[in-house]
């Protein structure tokens, strides 16, 4: 997707008047997000001729009459906004009831969400309580959405920037409504309306549930860099780490070469893609250079989990203690290194202390899960995987966590329905289609187990196929009673050993299998080779050496 | 603010496990263990509270391990320097448990091979430690972990240079393993540990401070010291880390001010000591508090309240069943009627004579309280001797007590039972074994006991050197108490009152009438003197008066003071001494017939209770009242058979008396003779006078030694020896002028 390279100065001053209009209204994280691709463009020379530009003074709206509404209404803007600051989120509200301007507007409806979003927190009181459902709700929500249905039908078609960010709110109280498209259509209108505001793209990334739906909207995309940055993100997202990806991104780190952001994104990429080694390297030196950075530590933290790395994980954990002990990522990080450690009541304890501190802090619902799945206890894993779905969607982790969990349970059936919503958001990945097609060898749908183990075997990053899926085709094929495929499928199992993975139990299992149908056959001089081998590999030898008796008898039998 | 771990446990827990792994060869084994379990168990003294690497190291650098060539040091410094990341130290407290084993299945046998793990039962002293040591860890909360591990990080730094030496890669940056490759400024130290690394959180943990402060009132309430400066110094360094401290601190402090004498202060700092653990104790406490604040009240001289508290506590006591508490009550109370007799109401009394000191030493018995028991015994003893019964029964009731305390190995109660024996001595005039008891027990028992008791023996010994004559020796004695003991107020009193009096006499017998006044004056300001003490300076009183010639007001004096003797029930040999002084004043003053019938009527008493030198005071009142009466062969007889004990006595001024007495027996026979007869009388008076006046001068007594000059120049004027006259007549003119 390919929008033409901005000029640099161009977009210095827009990054730098994005950054004072989002705190303006308090739009924190936003802010931050443009500061930092702000400070990873290389400097500028600053051109002799300009006049200061309009992003030193305060920003002011293009539109004459907005702009003399905002003059006037400045000093009850300023009070409100200092209330917001020291969270008394009603009286800020309150204070700017009357006031015309779109810029007043907004902080009035958006101080009044955050009120009740902070309501709702607190009447839900401890996590995973009998409280904590869907059933406490932000109360503010409808009040606002009426207002802002108010507010665009007196307007009618006369949006402009300063609208942006009305349609911005307006997509996030449609959401909390569940009503997806019209909130999508609502962000799709503002982030044409004003491509600078980051947390309308991350909103809008959130409503996108798989590759299909990013696809439908690219047109409607304005035509700027956000565009891309965002595309980037989404695809990081959906685990899309095909080159294709991996290019864009290093088209955009010609344009802010120092962004730990993008620094991020790419190791994010190698991580879907399983790629330990580089990830892990890209994080370290990004935490060289930013000690204080929290904000993916929990990533790095998950990646170091997965390759076992003790000791950096504990220095890591003592690092994001040393700058916040109060951050959900903080919280994730600690919570992983105790679950290495194998103490997984204080990982739980952890996980739970980040959800407090944020509800939807995503990994940390999922990492619960794993947490509670190690502790036995099914149920509560369950839930914590469910509201980790919940919060987003395309969290495969967590389907594939759920189907785990009722596969203990017994429930198979249900189970399938999560192993499809995984497999659907990983397609190329073996571990989720195994794990289907085990679920319909269990409910006795051999033939459907087979299609699942087939999938299975296609995987763009292992070149060579699994033993132990080959092996289950085989025994899939036997319950079908369709030996032949069966011993087919054993013998390629065993191919497999020979040229790749050396004798495993599945190639074992598969060579006790063809020994056994070998004997059936009455091929006696087959079945002795496959039972000596056997008996040399050192598994199932009892039964193996059982057979080989038997065999030599036969064959004395046999020649006499 | 770490509860138990400290930087100093991971070190030890490191030995221990060196130890467990079988490291130390067997000569090594009981020095390092012995200093090891030193820093574990209750503490004997005031060394094993801070746990620096210093310490360790001079336990540990000189024994050879079980490897050649390096020392016990050498393996320790590689383990410490093994834990080389916060994981590490996780892993450390992970395996440490490993080599613990039930009890049961422990392998019996003491061989122990080098390198192979040998494992330490979970009941042992050292399997307790790694027990909770672990399990502290474990509950540690993730930032108290990290902040254990910079600590111990700022602990182990100091011997980065030894640690070098063996291994040769080590650097700056090599307390964590992660750290390789940055560089001491990098961004990443600086975040993750702190510019300068400086951590003083976790060196002392409030478990340390918990048994410093147990140690510290154990030894004040049975030595009765306050804080050592040094001990104090230590607190306040460990105060300075942030730790969390017991309420125990505040019973420090309450018996701390009430040693210095500050009374509102220690009621303050007992009131909220209780408060403070009310909320874990509840009553169960209750009678403690009441049991200390009657003490308290007591010490400072509010009797009627002291009085009252007691009463609460032992119903309280006995409403709770707490029968250690109800004993040491009883005896308390019954101790203090003793004393104040005049400040129990009477219901009190009554009850003290009826639960007497059978039912106390019963009780004792009962509980297993031989402290009590053996001090019930000595007032047993005491009780004997005030009241002038059989010395056999007392002497029996010591050696009870002192078989409880040698059995018993009671340190504490030696003090009480050697100063017993040592005044039953005095009391028999045997003044040599008093001044040996005191002496033996401040050389051999001095270290464990009570500090009053010490300082006690030392003025008494001081005060048998001063009735020979050593005055000066026995004030240069005094001086040398320990600067310590006199911290704490009521002691210092007593001292000081012991000096008062030496210097008293001294300035008396100078005839340095101002500065006795002065002294005289006060003395009598305090209020709290021993009786004892308070009834030497009423003797000195008496002594000066009569000394002066003010007869009249000493003998109103004497009355006064009898009548309170006797209301008190007080001493018998107290009250004997104010008999015999009343004789004398009576027959200075001329009334020599009721002089007498008082002096007879005294030295039965003191007969019958054994009371010696009291006795041969009254028998040379008796001999004085009878060389006015003219009786000299009678006096003379008396008082020849009775000098060789009267020298044992030691006393000074009573041997004095005793001689000018003989003298003028002597001069009156010579009066009745004539001729050799009355020569030899003469020449036996001058030879009295002379030894008389030896006494005198050994305590300086300027005025009788002048009365005795005169005499002998009178003596020899009737002898005709006109040189030696001359020469007496100097030596008064030259005691005249001082």
């Amino acid at each position: 997707m390919a929008t033409e390279v901005p000029d640099p100065h161009q977009l210095h001053a827009a990054l730098q008047t994005a950054v004072l209009k989002c705190s303006e209204r308090c739009l924190y994280q936003a802010a931050k997000w443009a500061a930092e691709a702000l400070t990873s463009m290389p400097s500028l020379v600053p051109q002799n001729d300009t006049p200061l530009p309009q992003s030193y003074l305060h920003p002011t709206s293009s539109d004459e009459k907005e702009a003399i509404l905002q003059a006037g209404e400045l000093p009850t803007y300023l009070l409100s906004k200092s209330y917001f600051d020291v969270h008394e989120y009603d009286r800020s509200s309150a204070v700017l009831a009357n006031c015309k301007s779109s810029k007043s507007r907004f902080l009035h409806l958006y101080a009044q969400y955050i009120a009740g979003e902070k309501r709702r927190d607190e009447e839900s009181e401890m996590i995973l309580g009998p409280l904590d459902t869907a059933a406490t709700q932000n109360r503010e929500v409808q009040s606002i959405l009426s207002h802002l249905e108010a507010v665009f039908t007196e307007k009618g078609d006369d949006i402009n920037e300063d609208d942006s960010w009305l349609l911005y709110l307006y997509g996030i109280v449609l959401l909390k409504q569940k009503n997806e498209d019209e909130a999508r259509a609502s962000f799709i209108k503002s982030v044409n309306l004003y491509p600078y505001n980051w947390s309308a793209w991350l909103e809008l990334g959130s409503t996108l549930g798989n590759l299909g739906d990013l696809n439908n909207i690219l047109q409607s995309l304005p035509n700027n860099i956000m565009t891309n940055i965002f595309v980037l993100y989404s695809n990081q997202e959906l685990y899309q780490t095909s080159d294709p990806v991996h290019a864009q991104l290093a088209d955009l780190q010609t344009i802010f070469p120092t962004s730990a952001f993008l620094k991020t994104q790419r190791a994010l990429l190698y991580y879907h893609a399983r790629e330990f080694d580089e990830a892990e390297a890209i994080f370290d030196s990004i935490v060289k250079e930013d000690p204080h950075r929290l904000d993916c530590l929990d990533h790095y933290s998950n990646i170091l989990y997965v390759m076992e790395r003790r000791p950096k994980l504990g220095f890591i954990a003592q690092l994001a203690s040393a700058t916040d002990k109060f951050r959900p990522e903080t919280c994730c990080v600690v919570g992983n290194y105790y679950s290495l450690k194998s103490e997984h009541e204080k990982a739980v304890m952890y996980f739970r202390r980040a959800l407090t501190l944020d509800r939807g802090f995503l990994s940390a619902w999922t990492l619960m899960g794993h947490e509670y799945v190690e502790m036995k206890n099914t149920h509560a894993a369950i839930e914590a995987y469910r509201r980790a779905v919940d919060v987003n969607r395309k969290d495969y982790r967590a389907w594939y966590g759920l189907g785990l969990s009722y596969e203990v349970l017994e429930m198979h059936y249900y189970a399938l329905f999560y192993f499809q919503r995984a497999a659907s958001l990983r397609p190329y990945d073996p571990q989720m289609w195994q794990a289907m097609g085990s679920c319909f060898d269990r409910m006795n749908r051999p033939s459907e187990a087979i299609k699942a183990y087939k999938r299975a075997l296609i995987s763009p990053t292992s070149a060579s196929p699994d033993t132990a899926v080959l092996l289950q085709i085989g025994l899939m094929f036997e319950k079908l009673n369709n030996q032949k495929e069966a011993a087919k499928w054993m013998e390629m199992c065993l191919k497999e050993e020979d040229e790749n993975s050396g004798v495993t139990q599945a190639t074992s299992k598969a060579r006790m299998w063809l020994a056994r149908w070998e004997f059936v056959n009455q091929n006696w001089s087959k079945a002795a080779e496959y039972a000596n081998e056997l008996c040399q590999d050192g598994q199932e030898i009892e039964e193996a050496k059982a057979l080989v008796r038997d065999l030599r008898s036969r064959m004395e039998v046999g020649k006499m | 603010m770490s509860r138990y771990l400290t930087s100093g446990k991971i070190a030890l827990l490191a030995l221990v496990e060196l130890y467990a792994e079988s490291r130390f060869p067997n000569q090594s084994v009981v020095p390092v263990l012995s200093f090891v379990i030193r820093h574990l168990v209750s503490p004997k003294d005031n060394t094993a509270f801070i746990l620096t690497l210093d310490h360790i190291k001079s336990a540990t650098l000189h024994q050879p391990s079980a490897v050649v060539g390096r020392t016990i040091f050498d393996l320790l410094l590689k383990k410490l320097w093994e834990i080389n990341s916060f994981d590490a130290l996780h892993t450390f407290f992970a395996n440490i448990q490993t080599y613990l084993i039930e009890p049961e299945r422990a392998d019996k046998s003491p061989v122990r091979v080098h390198g192979e793990k040998s494992m330490l039962s979970k009941t042992s002293v050292l399997g307790c430690f790694v027990r909770r040591a672990a399990l502290e860890y474990v509950r540690l909360q993730f930032h108290d972990a990290v902040s254990l591990w910079r600590s111990f990080i700022a602990y182990r730094e100091p011997t980065l240079a030894m640690w070098k030496k063996r291994n040769l890669g080590a650097g700056p940056m090599s307390f964590d393993v992660n750290l390789k490759g940055l560089g001491y400024n990098d961004g990443l130290v600086g975040v993750v540990y702190g510019r300068g690394k400086e951590s003083r959180d976790c060196t002392v943990s409030t478990d340390d401070v918990e048994r410093l402060l147990e140690f510290q009132v154990d030894s004040m309430q049975r030595m009765g010291t306050r804080i050592p400066d040094d001990m104090q110094a230590q607190l306040r360094q460990m105060l300075s880390t942030n730790v969390t401290i017991p309420a125990l601190t505040h019973y420090v402090e309450f018996l701390n001010s009430w040693r210095s004498g500050d009374y509102p202060g220690s009621f303050d700092n007992l009131h909220r000591y209780f408060d403070y653990t009310m909320h874990n104790r509840d009553r169960t406490f209750y009678q403690y508090a009441l049991l200390n604040l009657a003490i308290l009240q007591a010490d400072f001289g509010c009797y009627r309240e002291s009085i009252l508290a007691m009463q609460e506590t032992i119903n309280t006591a006995r409403e709770n069943k707490d029968m250690a508490c109800l004993n040491f009550s009883l005896s308390w109370l019954y101790h203090f009627h003793k004393a104040h007799p005049q400040d129990c109401p009477d219901v009190i009394s009554s009850r003290m004579e009826r639960e007497s000191l059978q039912f106390l030493k019963a009780k004792a018995k009962e509980g297993g309280m031989h402290h009590l028991q053996s001090m019930a015994h000595l007032s047993e003893a005491k009780q004997i001797l005030v009241g002038g019964e059989s010395i056999p029964a007392a002497f029996e009731s010591i050696l009870r007590s002192s078989h409880l305390n040698v059995t018993k190995n009671i340190h504490n109660a030696m003090g009480s039972q050697i100063l017993l024996q040592s005044s039953l001595w005095s009391r028999m005039g045997i003044s040599y074994l008093s001044w040996m008891n005191c002496e033996l027990f401040l050389s051999k028992y001095r270290v464990n006991s009570p500090i009053e008791d010490v300082v006690k023996a030392l003025c008494r010994s001081a005060y048998i050197m001063s009735l020979r004559g050593k005055a000066d020796e026995a004030l240069e004695r005094l001086d040398q108490v320990d600067q310590e003991c006199l911290r704490t107020l009521k002691v210092y009193q007593y001292w000081a009152t012991y000096v008062g009096l030496l210097k008293l006499r001294q300035a008396m017998y100078k005839g340095d009438a101002a500065a006795a006044e002065l002294l005289l004056q006060q003395l009598s300001a305090s209020p709290y003197v021993e009786p004892d003490c308070a009834l030497e300076i009423s003797i000195c009183k008496l002594d000066l008066l009569a000394r002066r010639g003010n007869y009249s007001a000493a003998l109103t004096a004497i009355t006064q003071l009898s009548e309170e003797l006797v209301r008190d029930r007080a001493d018998i040999y107290h009250r004997i001494r104010l008999m015999v002084i009343k004789a004398d004043l009576l027959s200075k003053c001329g009334r020599t017939v009721k002089g007498l019938s008082v002096a007879v009527s005294a030295a039965t008493i003191a007969w019958r209770s054994r009371l010696l030198p009291a006795l041969f005071q009254a028998f040379r009142t008796i001999a004085n009242i009878l060389i006015h009466m003219g009786e000299f062969a009678a006096a003379y007889s008396m008082m020849d058979n009775i000098m060789p004990q009267v020298l044992e006595c030691e006393d000074a001024y009573l041997n004095a008396q005793c001689f000018s007495c003989l003298a003028d027996a002597q001069m009156g026979l010579a009066g009745s003779k004539k001729g050799a007869g009355r020569n030899e009388c003469l020449h036996r008076a001058l030879e009295f006078i002379d030894r008389g006046f030896a006494e005198y001068s050994r305590i300086r007594d300027t005025k009788s030694q002048m009365t005795l000059v005169s005499q002998k120049a009178r003596i020899q004027d009737f002898t005709g020896e006109k040189s030696l006259r001359d020469d007496a007549v100097k030596w008064y003119k030259q005691l005249k002028k001082g």
